[in-house]
């Protein structure tokens, strides 16, 4: 039912509304309660005419019904919300690329953790394995060293991880082993043979091989030393060689024995 | 209506937060220059270095800026960043790097930058007035020397003893590329700890200048080879 004393009331009401977007919200909002007030008085038995001037003047002066309102609908606070939402709606697309970009990432970790570290036969026969075990970290790497394996073409393989800490400040995000971090006993440095990486960004697999060791070390340093420029970034691992391959020996003269 | 307001505000904010700290965490950007050289630093495993020397932009590269940074008497920390997104900054990664640290401890240090074409350096005497920074080819560059052409640039060290030369190859007529007469002695002279011989840490430093720092009276106070 619409009538121009309905349409002036709600014109009058919503003219006091100084943020336009929710002019056409509240007047729908007050036609329904118009409506809503009609529809009583009607059933009350007034007659129309009677009915739509009472809920006009019922529903009060509409002046002070929408300062009311105005004070309650802020256009500060709706042009911010409004430019939230498209600040919002812009960046869905690269929120869903960044959710796929993590979700292969996140896939890839997994395969490679599942994988491990992969086996080779290029320098001969695997004579001996030493594990590890040591985690240590530096900035924002955690490095976790495995095992040490030697093969029969006299070339060592080190195995470790390395899983870079989430929400780090660091940008630059490379760790790798060089040969002068590594040497035997006698402080000899070996020569790099090959390196192979696996994983993504923040979970790396990492096999270092090398060889051209002065003698056969009994032990092998892992020597990482920075310290000289500043706040001790620094770690040493020491791998007992010899024990493990007495180990070895007298494991492989008690098979002999049995 | 406004309190509904607010809060829905502030969850597209805390949304909108979250979103850039992830953008930039996965794109290694800083808002600030000085911010993302630290950073640059500890993922290189060193420092924080000690201040700020240089923040430099290229006239031909405006998007990029040079961080040179003091590490003690040691040498310089530098790092290689470009303007990302128009708002952060990125490393600027040349030859898989991005910056390093690069050793001298001579009295004078002294660093030509290819990506910027300048000379930079300190003189830890503090009565030095002017440095001299040649750049006469070495031995066995292959590089022909005019011997009628004046091979060398001035500068004039501040009060901490910074030094900084810009347009080098302009300055020397564009004569020659002033990083190919160096290159020989890159490796001699600016090799970090740590550097792998080959393999993929392998980074290309920057070459040392032959640099002599001299007092008001043209005193020889020391030069970069001194140590």
């Amino acid at each position: 039912m619409r009538s121009d004393a309905w349409d002036a009331y709600l014109d009058a009401l919503t003219r006091e509304i100084r943020y336009r977007p929710d002019r056409a919200a509240i007047r729908r909002e007050y036609e329904d309660h118009l409506q809503d007030a009609f529809d009583a008085l009607r059933e009350e038995g007034r007659s129309e005419e009677d009915a739509l001037s009472n809920a006009v003047a019922n529903m009060g002066d509409p002046a002070e019904a929408g300062r009311a309102l105005n004070r309650s609908h802020s256009p500060l606070l709706g042009r911010l919300l409004w430019l939230m939402r498209i600040a919002v709606w812009l960046i869905i697309p690269a929120i869903l690329s960044l959710v796929l970009q993590s979700s292969v990432m996140l896939i890839h970790v997994l395969f490679t953790a599942s994988h491990g570290y992969t086996e080779t036969d290029a320098y001969g026969a695997l004579l001996d394995s030493v594990r590890i075990g040591e985690t240590v970290s530096l900035d924002n790497h955690v490095l976790t060293f495995d095992e040490v394996r030697v093969y029969e073409n006299g070339v060592y393989e080190i195995r470790y991880r390395d899983r870079i800490r989430l929400f780090d400040p660091a940008v630059d995000l490379s760790f790798a082993l060089g040969p002068e971090q590594i040497s035997g006993g006698d402080g000899s440095h070996p020569e790099s043979v090959a390196f192979r990486r696996s994983g993504v960004s923040f979970y790396n697999v990492n096999q270092h091989y090398f060889c051209g060791f002065g003698r056969t070390p009994d032990r092998l340093l892992i020597d990482f030393d920075r310290s000289d420029l500043y706040k001790g970034r620094s770690f040493r691992i020491t791998v007992d060689l010899a024990h493990a391959r007495e180990a070895a020996v007298s494991s492989s003269v008690r098979e002999v024995d049995r | 209506m406004n309190r509904k307001r607010i809060k829905k505000i502030a969850l597209y904010l805390a949304i909108l937060i979250l979103f850039l700290l992830a953008f930039m965490k996965a794109n290694g950007l800083r808002f600030r220059p000085d911010a993302l050289h630290y950073a640059c630093e500890r993922g290189r495993h060193y420092g924080p270095s000690d201040g700020i020397l240089l923040r430099y932009t290229p006239d031909h590269a405006t998007g990029r800026m040079l961080v040179v940074s003091r590490c003690g008497g040691e040498g310089f920390s530098y790092t290689m960043m470009r303007r990302s997104y128009g708002l952060f900054w990125g490393p600027a990664y040349v030859n898989g790097s991005s910056g390093g640290f690069i050793r001298c401890d001579a009295s004078v240090k002294a660093i030509y930058s290819y990506d910027c074409d300048l000379v930079y350096g300190t003189v830890d005497d503090p009565e030095a007035f002017r440095v001299v920074v040649s750049f006469k080819p070495s031995e066995g560059s292959g590089i022909l020397i005019d011997p009628s052409f004046d091979y060398t640039v001035e500068a004039v060290p501040d009060e901490d003893g910074f030094f900084l030369v810009e347009n080098v190859t302009e300055r020397l007529g564009g004569r020659y590329d002033v990083g190919a007469a160096f290159l020989p002695s890159v490796s001699a002279s600016c090799e970090p700890p740590g550097t792998p011989a080959s393999g993929q840490n392998v980074k290309m430093l920057p070459p040392t200048p032959y640099a002599e720092a001299f007092s008001a009276d043209g005193t020889l106070l020391g030069t970069s080879r001194d140590r």
